[in-house]
């Protein structure tokens, strides 16, 4: 069972992804409701996958990527940005912040996964 | 006897002997006086003449000097008349006559005589003279009743008077006047002598009129000049500029400079602080500057009477003005007189010109004139200033709501955005996983809202899109490619729409469509969102995709969607473009659809430099077209119109694209390079990178609107010399020139109003020499016609033979050849060309009446530029390639050069 962790902070948001991956039986979900607590269970849990949404109260998406990322306990675990925003730059902008990989909301689900799926695989 | 005989004879004798000496003695004393009077008649002659040409050589030595001729001219009269005193009286602007000139008078009587000038009339001899217009001579004065001058007589002392009228063209304009202080008349001969000085003295007096009027009116020309030259300089800083200070500045300075003071200063009024401020000045130091600002209430107060009166007023001497401390300072500073030129608007109070001198006196009424209209050309400028400034400040205002409400939406996406994705994730999952969640009998109602959500999704998208666009934020990312692929991509994606209304889609692309350089996303979107209208409107029909190439004086790609659907009529097809608007409400309801698809696909085709046009028949179905430049269908034989910045590059900003082609297609008939902008973002970006030589702007554009374009130019350093053209529907010719616009044109544009202000702008170029070779006369005629209204010089030859004897007479910038002509066909005129290393490099444009053959390519072997079939481009498209052909030569050989 692949271990991933969602740090959410919109309630309907953690129910409706959390539940379309664990109907798939092959992913546990773990969820963080803020970037603070998102960076101390990844750091506790070791998850493989980060799925971060960028505009949270507190810790946002953006500082808390650069924090995962700057820590060596949770540096190679990767990280996908999610974001409602479309705004020309933004993906460049999570790039450059640490993200592996960026989508927008609403998701694609399918297309979620496979990404997903891509970032697990290339993990040495 | 003898004796008394003798002495009788003797004595005889004696006596005839003494009357012969007694009468030669007589004859001896006549003959003297005789001589005595000849030789004083001679004496008088010599002396006459002497005097004559003394007078005659003074008054030509003293033109300018009258008083010097006069003074000779009485002298001398005088003195061959046996005059004791004379004097000359001249006609004044009043008809009276004052002393001029005196000999012999005393100052008591010249002062007496200036004081009381004399009128025409009986009492004087002089009036007598200037009414009678003849000689009067009064032999005693006090033996004549009817002379009243009894002051001048008792001071001047004289009894015989002669008075002889100065006349010209018949009319008196002074009398000469001789006295004797004996009662002893002038001889006749001596009054014809004093007419002969009199009329010296009339040329002398008419010389010297002259050429005062001559010497005013080139004084007055060369003031006029001046002040021309300096109004000139003025009104082009005016319009050159439009900041404030450096105009005020320009105008503060000539204004003092030709109205000969030393200092001058601009007050403008501030409707802020309710005063007048100190903005200009001239020849003034800075510590003087200081000290008047600090009195600046006193300063206000002989401004406000100026503005209160409306009218100049100055200080001809600042000593007898009521003390104050501004007006000590000044004092202090040495300037002693003041003028103030109120600075008016027809509704407002500008503020006023002043200037300071420091001579005392009033200031002549032509100054006054002069910094009134300075005055004018101020008031014009601050105008100007003012209206420029909040312009400025709308455009910033505009721009800062713009941006709020780009932020706004942004942010209101986002927020709508999260919602959406638990609504459309959670529907997704119900109808995946419908048998785990026990939703097989919800699957519709779950549907639909999962529909609901998608839409509402693709309703912010399309929103955010057209605020981008409007806020001119929405970038194209261009990139070079190949269109077969994009299009099989794009039909591929449709063929699923295609079949949900079982309609066949087909896609009929032309060969070779080859690259275009362009944003591929959204040249994607615009094709899908035709396609899927299409599609949408469409039961159990056809769609169709037609791609081609298509030129009509320009190249394009078009893309046709036709459909076997619904179709439009007119009114609807009217609105189909604008925001929000579907053909009608009903539609909306039974198809879908937010509206906004046609109105952003317009708005990406016209920033792509093209557009979507339609042709719609109700029940029969509908065409919608696409077309994009194809500025880069990169293919050897089909040079691009892209043009080469500089000298003859016009770029023409209009978001209409009818209005584009048509202003473009005109200038390119006068030769000019054209580079076309479809909104005043892309005409900013053109116009930095190619620099054009003139920039036409229209004024009612979407993304950035031309008043906004044309200050952006204008704050660019690098582009605020380039000329600009208003083209409006709009009159605001003022507003044009205020923002410093170089020319102004209404739609719709009249032709030869383009060429005017065009060719105005446009430095003169050497003209083209054209050889034509053509056999045919008609064809010959046209190809002159086209060239006729430009700098062309047309040179023609009927056949290969001829052409190369022209060209031995003169080489010319570029050769048209026709290729099937009698005795020397084109193909043998190429290969002569080739030949000679003084032709090789003439550039060649072969028009033909067939296209040409592989082997007919492999024959000219590359020495034609350029091939053109008959009846098949336009004389502009004809214009354009000679232009571009020998404008790339002068560059190849400037360049050579430099290396």
């Amino acid at each position: 069972m692949t271990k991933l962790l969602y740090v959410e902070d919109n309630d309907d948001n953690v129910y409706m992804l959390k539940m379309r991956l664990e109907l798939l039986e092959r992913f546990e979900v773990l969820v963080a409701p803020d970037g603070e607590k998102g960076c101390a269970i990844a750091a506790a849990e070791r998850p493989d996958l980060i799925l971060i949404d960028l505009e949270m109260p507190g810790v946002d998406g953006w500082e808390a990527t650069r924090r995962l990322k700057a820590n060596p306990q949770t540096r190679s675990i990767p990280v996908i940005a999610l974001s409602a925003h479309v705004l020309a730059g933004t993906r460049e902008r999570a790039l450059a912040a640490g993200c592996d990989e960026f989508d927008t909301k609403p998701i694609d689900f399918d297309r979620l996964v496979a990404t997903i799926e891509r970032l697990l695989k290339a993990e040495p | 006897m003898a004796k008394a005989g003798q002495t009788k004879q003797t004595a005889s004798t004696a006596r005839k002997r003494r009357k012969a000496v007694l009468d030669r003695k007589k004859e001896a004393v006549d003959l003297k006086k005789e001589n005595a009077a000849l030789r004083r008649k001679l004496n008088e002659a010599y002396q006459q003449q002497a005097a004559t040409a003394e007078v005659l050589k003074v008054i030509s030595r003293s033109t300018f000097d009258l008083q010097t001729v006069l003074d000779t001219v009485v002298a001398s009269a005088s003195h061959l008349c046996e005059a004791d005193k004379a004097f000359i009286y001249l006609r004044d602007g009043r008809g009276l006559y004052g002393i001029a000139a005196n000999f012999g008078f005393s100052r008591e009587f010249e002062e007496y005589a200036k004081q009381h000038p004399i009128a025409p009339g009986p009492g004087t001899v002089t009036g007598r003279a200037a009414v009678e217009g003849r000689p009067i001579h009064i032999h005693d004065v006090l033996a004549d009743p009817g002379y009243t001058a009894r002051k001048f007589q008792e001071l001047g002392g004289y009894r015989t008077d002669l008075a002889v009228p100065l006349m010209r063209e018949g009319v008196p304009i002074g009398v000469f006047v001789l006295t004797r202080s004996i009662v002893k008349p002038f001889t006749d001969k001596q009054i014809e002598l004093v007419s002969t000085f009199a009329d010296q003295a009339v040329i002398a007096i008419e010389n010297v009129r002259l050429l005062n009027e001559l010497r005013a009116r080139t004084d007055d020309l060369a003031r006029s000049v001046g002040e021309l030259r300096a109004l000139g300089e003025v009104s082009q800083t005016v319009n050159s500029t439009l900041d404030l200070e450096t105009v005020l500045s320009a105008i503060v300075s000539k204004a003092a400079q030709l109205s000969g003071t030393e200092a001058g200063t601009i007050y403008v009024f501030s409707e802020a602080s309710r005063e007048h401020q100190l903005r200009a000045t001239y020849g003034m130091t800075a510590s003087l500057i200081d000290a008047i600002k600090d009195q600046h209430a006193e300063i206000s107060k002989a401004v406000a009477l100026a503005i209160e009166q409306r009218q100049p007023m100055q200080a001809p001497d600042l000593r007898t003005e009521s003390p104050s401390v501004a007006r000590d300072i000044m004092l202090q500073a040495g300037y002693l007189a003041r003028l103030v030129v109120p600075l008016l608007a027809a509704d407002r109070i500008v503020g006023a010109l002043v200037v300071r001198r420091h001579a005392p006196g009033e200031f002549p009424k032509n100054t006054i004139e002069l910094l009134q209209t300075f005055a004018a050309q101020s008031v014009l400028a601050i105008q100007n200033a003012r209206l420029f400034r909040e312009i400025e400040d709308k455009s910033r205002q505009l721009e800062l709501a713009s941006e709020h409400k780009s932020q706004f939406l942004a942010n209101m996406s986002h927020e709508l955005r999260t919602p959406l994705n638990a609504i459309i994730g959670l529907t997704e999952m119900m109808v995946a996983n419908a048998a785990r969640f026990g939703t097989e009998k919800a699957i519709e109602p779950l549907r639909r809202v999962n529909r609901a959500g998608t839409h509402l999704l693709g309703l912010i998208n399309q929103v955010l899109d057209l605020s981008k666009i409007e806020a001119g934020k929405l970038e194209l990312a261009p990139e070079t490619v190949s269109l077969a692929p994009l299009i099989e991509e794009v039909a591929g994606t449709a063929r699923q729409l295609a079949e949900q209304n079982k309609n066949r889609l087909t896609v009929d692309a032309q060969d070779n469509l080859g690259s275009l350089t362009i944003d591929p996303m959204r040249l994607r979107q615009i094709l899908l969102n035709l396609l899927s209208n299409a599609c949408k409107f469409t039961k159990e029909g056809e769609v169709n995709l037609r791609v081609r190439k298509v030129a009509d004086g320009r190249h394009w790609v078009e893309f046709a969607v036709a459909d076997t659907g619904i179709g439009m009529t007119a009114e609807q097809q009217s609105k189909l473009f604008e925001e929000f608007t579907q053909a009608d409400a009903s539609t909306a309801r039974r198809y879908g659809g937010t509206g906004l698809g046609l109105a952003i696909t317009r708005k990406l085709a016209r920033m792509m430099g093209g557009d979507v046009t339609v042709m719609s028949e109700p029940g029969k179905g509908s065409v919608f077209t696409l077309r994009l430049p194809a500025g880069a269908v990169a293919a050897a034989d089909q040079p691009v119109e892209s043009a080469s910045p500089g000298a003859d590059c016009i770029l023409v900003i209009d978001d209409d694209p009818t209005a584009r082609e048509l202003i473009g297609d005109k200038l390119k008939a006068y030769g000019f390079s054209v580079v076309t902008a479809a909104g005043g973002l892309e005409g900013l970006r053109l116009a930095k990178a190619l620099r054009p030589c003139v920039i036409t702007l229209d004024v009612l554009m979407p993304d950035l609107d031309g008043w906004s374009v044309l200050a952006a130019l204008r704050q660019d350093n690098e582009l605020a010399e380039i000329p600009v053209i208003m083209v409006t529907i709009v009159d605001e010719q003022r507003r044009a020139f205020a923002l410093g616009a170089a020319g102004y044109l209404t739609k719709p544009i009249e032709r030869e109003r383009l060429q005017q202000v065009v060719g105005r702008l446009r430095a003169p170029v050497a003209p083209t020499r054209v050889l034509l070779v053509e056999d045919d006369e008609v064809q010959r005629e046209s190809v002159r016609s086209w060239l006729g209204d430009r700098q062309w010089i047309v040179q023609e030859a009927a056949n290969g033979r001829e052409a190369l004897a022209r060209l031995r007479d003169s080489r010319p910038d570029i050769i048209l050849l026709d290729l099937m002509m009698p005795e020397m066909d084109g193909f043998a005129v190429v290969a002569a060309l080739q030949q000679e290393s003084r032709w090789c490099d003439i550039p060649v444009v072969v028009i033909t009446a067939h296209e040409l053959s592989e082997a007919d390519h492999k024959r000219l072997n590359s020495g034609v530029q350029s091939v053109l079939v008959k009846g098949t481009f336009r004389p502009a498209e004809l214009v354009e390639r000679i232009r571009r052909l020998v404008s790339r030569r002068g560059a190849g050989i400037a360049m050579e050069a430099h290396s």
